[in-house]
């Protein structure tokens, strides 16, 4: 009976929350927490999370460790940053103690839902995809675009001039899907800290992460003097809410948290927070006024929905196959034990790129087999040509192809595209197969020519009979033929390394990255090996019938 | 931009040194387990097509996508110190160099045993040309590394293109750096016929 009463107590004041006859935020908040107040700290069982908080008068709140200017572990709980700060006047308002976690991208959802902490703090970009995870607190506290930095004295200003660059990027990142669909090739670091890190060693020209990271990194006070003016802020682009995150079962929590945040905002201390720590305050300044006009103003719900921001819709709609793709996991993990996840099948922009990047791939693939053999030929004639001059040419081209490193011939090949003035997907994919074609076609060319001079009868060889006798070296150029298109991503062709990269770079999964691609090159290098050795047994067979060659 | 010859042939030199340097390392590792694995083949059946299955597997990956691999697992699992020569972009080109050192140095190996143990002693020799031959080719493929932003020749080539406003004058550059790995990988050879032609009197 005495639970049955505790209970409807509970029900009763959950309730209440949003039934509020106060006149101001702060008035608001009072009540909030007057309620939660009232709960009875003897059955812990009974109490839901804020109540909890408010009897054991602390809470957990998972902060960045690493995130200049946001969140930075100076010491065990000792957290320098606006968002550290945030956490503090958050608990002080509650009147309970922080007790701070440090969380990364990877880990700040996990840590929450399994009860570890209470509050995510930590550089969260409310979109509609976590919307369904967490309950992201609104109003916002936050919001920042990405910012793309590179070097001062190399042009950049629009996302289509990073085409030929490589940019570093964090893992998981939404903003990644914009860089992916402009065709930038991106290299992915886990951990804010490896990013400057690899900047600092001169690994990455370009960097994107959110503005505030950014600016805060390279651009402030606390920028050590070795990264000042190393890169500039060269654009930014998509304007995406920050936010903090509480379980979806947590739902007092949330509309306490909500009322404090908006009483933030209206008293200016946030403005203050982020000006101390290097932070643009256009945002919060923003939310000063707006939580200030009388439209904001508490009614009878608590706060206006009118007031609060919404979620950023940047999540990948499910695929046509993604049921599918959910059962085969689903099956892997129940009869294997093992967790694979295919993102770039489940969600229809990942899909897209991934077919379209398999599609590239094949193309070059094969379309690079077919020029090696193409170019083999015209260069072994030009070798083999009466005229002097012709066969000084074709011994110049074959020198030049065979000797210089694939990549530059890639670069060469992408400045030639650059200078004509157009660099389409189609081109470059026709580029990529015409230099793994000379590279390799010059390879098989002189193998040719070595196996002429080596054999007594090269006069009465037929072209069939010399393929046939430099087979062994031609079927190792092919095979490197099959095996070259990855290097087109350098140049930004769009194959499968650069889609499923970037693929990685907005979900967050790499192991069914790297098991496609493996998977893709093993079944091209054998499909060619085992194709070359039956039309090896093909044309031997043809040869001996001939009067020409006799191969054995 | 214009291009300063003075200032850039000595940085791109020192930056070629890294391509070196690097290609020493890769075939260092190819040695070190492409020898074994070699000598393992003629003691087993069993052993020899596990072993020959694994070089099938290292041949048919490309070194490109190795370093990628590498380089997302090394980003994932691993902290490297900023002043470390092994920095995390070299660390995995070292990964991906290793994957084709390793097989080509096997074959070159197997062969060598092969015509030893048919009392071919001279033609087993070969195995040293061959072995110039895997770091020649090694050495070249570094190249790959300027993707990591490794920073070796080609990568420190690519900074200085950045900078030149006038495509043609990139073009220029890249075309002479080209010439410059077709020079070197010529004089290489040369070398490597040298040795044959030295094994072939004695």
């Amino acid at each position: 009976m005495g639970r049955f009463v505790v209970y409807i107590f509970c029900v009763a004041t959950t309730l209440m929350v949003p039934i509020s006859s106060a006149n101001t935020l702060a008035e608001l908040v009072d009540q909030t927490i007057a309620t939660a107040k009232t709960a009875d700290c003897s059955d812990k069982r009974e109490l839901d999370t804020l109540q909890r908080i408010v009897c054991d008068k602390q809470i957990q709140i998972g902060v960045r460790g690493d995130y200049r200017s946001m969140s930075v572990a100076e010491s065990r709980n000792e957290y320098v940053g606006y968002e550290a700060d945030l956490a503090r006047l958050i608990a002080q308002r509650l009147g309970v103690s922080p007790k701070f976690t440090t969380v990364n991208p990877t880990n700040r959802i996990e840590k929450l839902l399994n009860g570890e902490i209470d509050l995510v703090l930590a550089t969260m970009s409310h979109t509609a995809a976590r919307d369904k995870v967490v309950t992201f607190i609104r109003p916002h506290y936050y919001s920042s675009p990405s910012s793309i930095f590179g070097p001062a004295n190399v042009p950049a200003s629009v996302l289509t001039d990073l085409r030929t660059q490589t940019v570093c990027v964090p893992l998981n990142t939404f903003f990644s899907s914009v860089l992916a669909e402009n065709n930038i090739r991106m290299i992915i670091y886990d951990k804010a800290d490896r990013l400057v890190d690899a900047v600092r060693q001169g690994s990455c020209m370009f960097i994107a992460h959110d503005q505030s990271f950014l600016r805060a990194t390279f651009a402030s006070k606390h920028t050590p003097p070795e990264l000042k003016g190393r890169v500039l802020e060269k654009m930014s682009f998509l304007d995406v809410p920050t936010g903090m995150g509480v379980r979806n079962d947590d739902k007092s929590l949330g509309v306490a948290l909500g009322q404090i945040v908006a009483e933030l905002h209206q008293s200016g201390v946030l403005v203050e927070s982020a000006r101390q720590h290097d932070v643009l305050p256009d945002f919060l300044e923003k939310q000063q006024k707006l939580w200030s006009t009388p439209q904001c103003a508490p009614n009878a719900d608590g706060l206006p929905d009118g007031c609060l921001g919404k979620a950023a819709d940047l999540s990948d709609r499910a695929s046509s196959i993604a049921s599918q793709v959910k059962s085969v996991e689903d099956w892997l993990s129940k009869t294997f034990g093992i967790e694979f996840t295919m993102p770039m099948l489940s969600g229809q922009i990942a899909l897209k790129f991934f077919l379209s990047g398999l599609l590239n791939s094949t193309v070059i693939c094969f379309g690079a087999i077919a020029a090696t053999l193409i170019f083999a030929l015209l260069i072994f004639g030009f070798i083999r040509s009466k005229s002097s001059l012709v066969k000084k040419g074709g011994y110049g081209i074959a020198l030049i192809f065979q000797n210089t490193p694939i990549i530059l011939l890639f670069i060469a090949a992408a400045i030639i595209l650059n200078i004509v003035g157009s660099f389409t997907p189609t081109q470059t994919i026709i580029m990529s197969i015409i230099v793994i074609g000379l590279s390799n076609g010059a390879n098989a060319a002189v193998a040719m020519k070595d196996t002429l001079d080596i054999r007594n009868d090269s006069a009465s060889l037929s072209l069939k009979a010399i393929v046939v006798a430099s087979f062994v070296q031609i079927r190792a150029c092919l095979v490197n033929a099959a095996k070259g298109s990855p290097v087109a991503s350098f140049v930004g062709t769009p194959e499968l390394l650069s889609v499923m990269t970037n693929i990685t770079a907005f979900t967050g999964t790499r192991s069914s990255t790297y098991f496609f691609m493996i998977i893709f090159y093993l079944i091209s290098v054998q499909l060619v090996v085992v194709v070359c050795n039956r039309i090896l047994t093909n044309m031997t067979l043809t040869v001996d019938n001939t009067s020409n060659g006799k191969i054995k | 931009m214009k291009l300063d010859l003075i200032s850039f042939v000595p940085e791109f030199l020192h930056a070629f040194l890294q391509n070196l340097w690097l290609g020493v390392v890769a075939l260092v590792i190819g040695l070190v387990l492409g020898l074994p694995l070699a000598r393992i083949t003629f003691k087993s059946h069993f052993l020899s097509k596990v072993v020959n299955g694994m070089v099938v597997f290292l041949r048919a990956i490309p070194v490109f996508i190795v370093m990628y691999i590498a380089l997302g697992i090394l980003t994932m699992t691993t902290t490297i110190a900023d002043t470390n020569i092994f920095s995390m972009p070299v660390c995995a080109l070292l990964i991906g160099l290793s994957f084709s050192s390793v097989s080509s140095v096997f074959d070159a190996a197997v062969d060598s045993i092969k015509c030893r143990n048919a009392g071919k002693t001279r033609e087993a020799m070969l195995i040293i040309p061959n072995i110039f031959r895997v770091f020649v080719s090694v050495a070249t493929t570094t190249s790959v590394g300027a993707a990591l932003g490794v920073k070796e020749a080609v990568s420190f080539s690519l900074t200085t293109a950045e900078r030149m406003t006038n495509p043609a004058d990139r073009l220029v550059l890249v075309l002479c750096v080209s010439l410059f790995f077709v020079v070197f990988v010529l004089l290489m050879r040369w070398l490597i016929n040298i040795s044959v032609k030295n094994f072939a009197r004695v």
